[in-house]
Formats: C-alpha cells, sequence, structure tokens
C-alpha cells in the first residue's frame, strides 16, 4: 500500500473530507490544556474553602482557651509564678503564671499552673491544679482537696504574660492567647483583675 | 503538485493518535484521581468540624447555666442519621450527618474511645466519665471512618477544658495522629 507523502502546510482540494494529522494532534492538546486549566481551578477553589475553615477553627480554639482561663480567673485570688505542688512543667513548656485560689470562707491555698511552649514555640498550653467540679445546674468548682490534675487547654497555641511575674503576688495579669501564630487568626488578648476573694472580678478583651 | 487525497486516515496515523490520546488520557487521569480523593477527605474532615461546631453549641448552651450530656453514636451511621445526641432538650438538638458530606465519604462508621458521655459543664468544660491518654493527654477520641475515602478523622474532647484536637489517618482502621494542621 502507498502512503501519502504527509506536507506541511497540508494541500488538498476544498472538497476533501476529514481531518489531517496535524489537526488532529493541535486538537487533542487544546484540548488537554483545557481540561488541565479546569481541575486546576476547581483544586485551588477546594484549598481556598480549606484555608477559611483553617481560619475560623484557629479562632474557635483561642476563644476556647481564653474563655476557660477567664473562667478560671474569676476563682482567682491573685496571681505569682509558683509553680502548683506536685505539677512540672511538661517537656518543651515553661510556667506562665500561677492562679492563687482562696475558698471564701478560708482554708488552704492552692494554686493552679498554666504553661505554654518554652520561648516562641507553639505547641500544648497545659494546666496543672485542682480539679473542676461541676454538679448538675449549680456553678463549677475548684475541689481544694482534691490532688492536682492536669487540662489540657490548648494546642498547636502559645499563651504569654505581657509583664512577667517576679516573685511577688499580683492582682492583675494580662495574658495573650495565640494559636498558630504567622496563619490566619488575630491574637487574643485579655487583661484580668484578681481581686480578693469576694471581690468583683472583670477581665477586659482586645482583639 | 496537488492531488486529490484518499479520505480517511492512514494505519500508521491512526496508530500515532492513539498512542497520544492514550498518554494525555493517562496523564490527565492521575490528577483527576487524586482530586476526586482528596475531595472525599475534606468532606469527611467537614463531617468532623460539623461535630465541633456543633459540640460548640452544646458548650455555649453549657455555659448559659445548665449541665448538659452529649452521647456520641457508635456504629455506621448514614446521610441523616444521628452522630452525636444531646441531653435534655434545652442543649439543643442532635447532630446528625450531612448529606453532603455522605455523599462525598459514603457512610461513616463512628465510634468513641472509651464508651462514656461526656457532661458538658456550666463554666465551658468537659467531664466525661472516663477518658483515655490521646497523645499525652486524657481526653474521649471521636472516631469518624469512610472506606470510601480510605481515611478516619478524629476529634478529641480534652477531659476537664473540653478543648478540641482534630487528628486523622490514612486508613479507615488505624490510629489517628494529631500533628499539623487539620
Amino acid at each position: 500500500m502507498r502512503l501519502p507523502r504527509a506536507t506541511f502546510p497540508p494541500q488538498r482540494p476544498a472538497a476533501a473530507a476529514g481531518f489531517t494529522l496535524v489537526e488532529l494532534l493541535i486538537t487533542a492538546v487544546l484540548g488537554s490544556v483545557v481540561i488541565g486549566a479546569i481541575t486546576t481551578l476547581q483544586l485551588s477553589e477546594l484549598r481556598a474553602t480549606t484555608s477559611q475553615d483553617l481560619s475560623l477553627q484557629l479562632r474557635q480554639e483561642a476563644n476556647l482557651a481564653a474563655g476557660w482561663i477567664d473562667s478560671e480567673i474569676q476563682r482567682a485570688s491573685g496571681f505569682d509564678n509558683t509553680v502548683a505542688a506536685s505539677c512540672t512543667a511538661p517537656a518543651g513548656t515553661s510556667l506562665r503564671f500561677s492562679v492563687l485560689t482562696q475558698p471564701n470562707s478560708g482554708g488552704t491555698l492552692r494554686e493552679v499552673s498554666y504553661f505554654s511552649p518554652t520561648g516562641t514555640a507553639v505547641g500544648n498550653v497545659v494546666r496543672c491544679g485542682p480539679p473542676v467540679v461541676c454538679t448538675a445546674n449549680t456553678a463549677c468548682a475548684l475541689d481544694l482537696a482534691a490532688a492536682n490534675v492536669t487540662y489540657l487547654v490548648a494546642s498547636n497555641a502559645r499563651l504569654d504574660v505581657t509583664s512577667p511575674l517576679d516573685g511577688t503576688a499580683r492582682r492583675t495579669l494580662t495574658y495573650t492567647v495565640t494559636t498558630r501564630p504567622g496563619v490566619v487568626a488575630p491574637d487574643i488578648t485579655r487583661q484580668a483583675f484578681a481581686g480578693a476573694p469576694g471581690a468583683s472580678v472583670g477581665s477586659e478583651w482586645e482583639y | 503538485m496537488i492531488r486529490t487525497r484518499q479520505e480517511g486516515f492512514s494505519l500508521p496515523e491512526v496508530m500515532i493518535i492513539l498512542v497520544i490520546l492514550a498518554i494525555l488520557i493517562a496523564a490527565s487521569q492521575i490528577p483527576i484521581a487524586n482530586d476526586i480523593q482528596l475531595r472525599r477527605r475534606a468532606s469527611l474532615h467537614s463531617g468532623v468540624r460539623d461535630l465541633a461546631n456543633w459540640i460548640e453549641l452544646v458548650r455555649t448552651r453549657a455555659a448559659q447555666g445548665r449541665v448538659c450530656t452529649v452521647t456520641i453514636s457508635n456504629g455506621t451511621v448514614a446521610a441523616g442519621g444521628v452522630v452525636a445526641s444531646v441531653a435534655p432538650a434545652a442543649c439543643g438538638a442532635n447532630h446528625t450527618l450531612d448529606a453532603e458530606v455522605a455523599a462525598q465519604t459514603g457512610p461513616l462508621a463512628v465510634s468513641r474511645n472509651p464508651a462514656t458521655t461526656i457532661v458538658f459543664t456550666t463554666d465551658g468544660g468537659a467531664q466525661p466519665t472516663s477518658s483515655v491518654a490521646v497523645e499525652g493527654f486524657n481526653a474521649v477520641e471521636v472516631r469518624l471512618s469512610s472506606t470510601t475515602a480510605n481515611r478516619r478523622a478524629c476529634l478529641a474532647i480534652s477531659n476537664g477544658t473540653g478543648s478540641l484536637r482534630f487528628g486523622s489517618v490514612n486508613s479507615s482502621t488505624g490510629t489517628c495522629t494529631y500533628t499539623g494542621p487539620f
């Protein structure tokens, strides 16, 4: 069988039907480029949604941790930098502050220590102190007779105090909760005031 | 010299076209297959986030001054099925599996470790009746597994504070890890 010789540009009478090899090749390449572009577009859309979800998640995490610390501070009578009895800083973390708690009726002073990753690292924010016990439809309270327990306050986060504690008990504390710095969520800064037992306690929010 | 071409293609032409098409199709199928798998996994993850958002709602209700008790389902859950329930009714409606999520992931195997109810307290914390160590901290681990997506996504609810951690593993039966972004 004799094959026709390929010439470029293809020369043929207008009436001849069918495509040339070159035409088919161009069509195939154009088609694949279009399909590729659509796939890429869909993928980037998916990634954008994921990033938005992450932002919301980080904000939630920071708010949750700050909410917990706020409720802890509402039970506080002051702050210091002494680690609570039988508590040790988890590996890679150091003490940020301890919340002093004293029942209104007097009794033993207990401390709740908050640990955060050392330096500027991000990781687990840990609380060590008396367990919180809640009974049905009543406010929660520290079980001041129980041994200290460790709770995870936040992961992928860090906790900082604006003015480091220096060994003397204080009445005010400004703390910052950061969730994965450099991603998307803003830091949450709060200033908490701890009064004498029974006195009013407040907290200011700042974003 | 212009001569009339024969209609149709010659055998070598058709063979070349077939080979090129085969290569193009093969190359484009890889990202498309990845894309489908990515979507399934993203859906599974958003299923876990839906659960986390629902838990936040329960937490908010609890912080308004009532104790809310959450029970996580144990078994296969299809679209619209109950993933987690809460009592009393004032704490909100039960959490069901979103149809859009289920359309991508298929029915989910829902399980929790340990088998326990979780009490959300008035100060925003969570107190399960029992807990297990999940990467160093006591928690209740909720697992949503999809055989279609060949993935398991986990939500660890910490004992005490009720802080949430997200984990996942590339297998519908493996142990979730909690490092890195979810």
